[in-house]
């Protein structure tokens, strides 16, 4: 990276800082570049670590600066600013992890959903076979039934069990899908993890 | 290195420096990089918290059709590299009598 662009990105990453900070910061290293005197096609980078790098120690440190000077004086005025420094060096930092952070809620919000899905199925499985079988016996144990109800109740008894068999079956086979999908799926970040390694190495 | 540098004991070897000869960032940093393990870019922040609690000053010096910024001690910043360096001593003196100073360890 030459000292244009090296520049010219810090000054994009040091965007939400105070004016007067963020000038500071570039006059320095601009005058820092010249004093290493590199030649042209060396990469500014090895010396100095990345602009995001050096941004993120800048961020860093006014931060610390700002709690300390607010401590001191002991009030909530410009606590707004801390907050905002947070966050920017939080957003400086590794963009992996805060991205990672959104995917992994994402994925975890969609398991809980379809999760919760096959579970209700299966409860109003398992309780349509229980008033299932419920019914079935009502027929036998009231005798101020007529026999036509009586028969009704049987045939409602037997349908509402044939039913509640279906969906626990299919609650069943669902849950094994689902399963089988998580695991697949973390199987295959492993075997990626491992793969990316194996480069890396 | 096997002992870590800490911010205080940065900030106290920086007024050190800047004590004995107003410097520019780049020899600045080259002087203590030659002594301890840290890179070029630990510095800055450094430098700008001192300069901005009034330890450091700074002055601009023309030089090759571009500024140079020189750091200069303050006052206040020799009061601060006295504490530093007492604090320093009383700290190293305890340390050593826990660890024991290899002069120690040979006269035994």
């Amino acid at each position: 990276m030459d000292k244009q662009t090296f520049l010219q990105e810090l000054d994009y990453r040091l965007r939400h800082m105070p004016e007067e900070d963020k000038l500071d910061a570039i006059e320095y290293y601009s005058e820092y570049i010249d004093d290493l005197n590199l030649p042209p096609e060396c990469d500014i980078c090895v010396h100095l670590g990345s602009p995001k790098e050096v941004a993120r120690q800048i961020i860093a440190d006014t931060t610390e600066r700002k709690i300390d000077e607010q401590q001191e004086k002991n009030t909530t005025k410009g606590f707004g600013s801390i907050i905002w420094l947070v966050i920017l060096g939080i957003f400086a930092s590794p963009i992996a992890l805060p991205l990672a952070i959104g995917a992994i809620a994402i994925i975890f919000a969609g398991l809980i959903t379809i999760g919760s899905v096959v579970f209700a199925l299966g409860v109003s499985g398992i309780s349509c076979v229980i008033s299932g079988i419920a019914m079935f016996f009502t027929g036998f144990f009231t005798g101020e039934l007529g026999l036509a109800q009586t028969f009704v109740n049987f045939g409602e008894g037997l349908v509402v069990l044939g039913l509640g068999i279906l969906l626990t079956i299919l609650t069943v086979i669902l849950a094994r899908c689902f399963v089988s999908l998580i695991s697949s799926i973390i199987k295959k970040r492993l075997s990626k993890n491992k793969a990316r390694k194996a480069q890396e190495a | 290195m096997t002992y870590q540098l800490t911010a205080p004991l940065l900030d106290a070897c920086v007024l050190g420096v800047v004590e004995k000869e107003d410097v520019y960032g780049y020899t600045l940093t080259q002087r203590v990089m030659d002594v301890v393990d840290i890179s070029e870019s630990t510095l800055y922040p450094v430098l700008r918290r001192l300069q901005k609690s009034g330890l450091l000053e700074t002055y601009d010096i023309p030089f090759q059709g571009r500024n140079r910024r020189y750091y200069r001690i303050t006052p206040p910043g020799r009061e601060q590299l006295h504490f530093f360096r007492s604090e320093w001593i009383t700290y190293k003196d305890k340390i050593d009598s826990l660890l024991g100073s290899p002069k120690l360890i040979t006269a035994e």
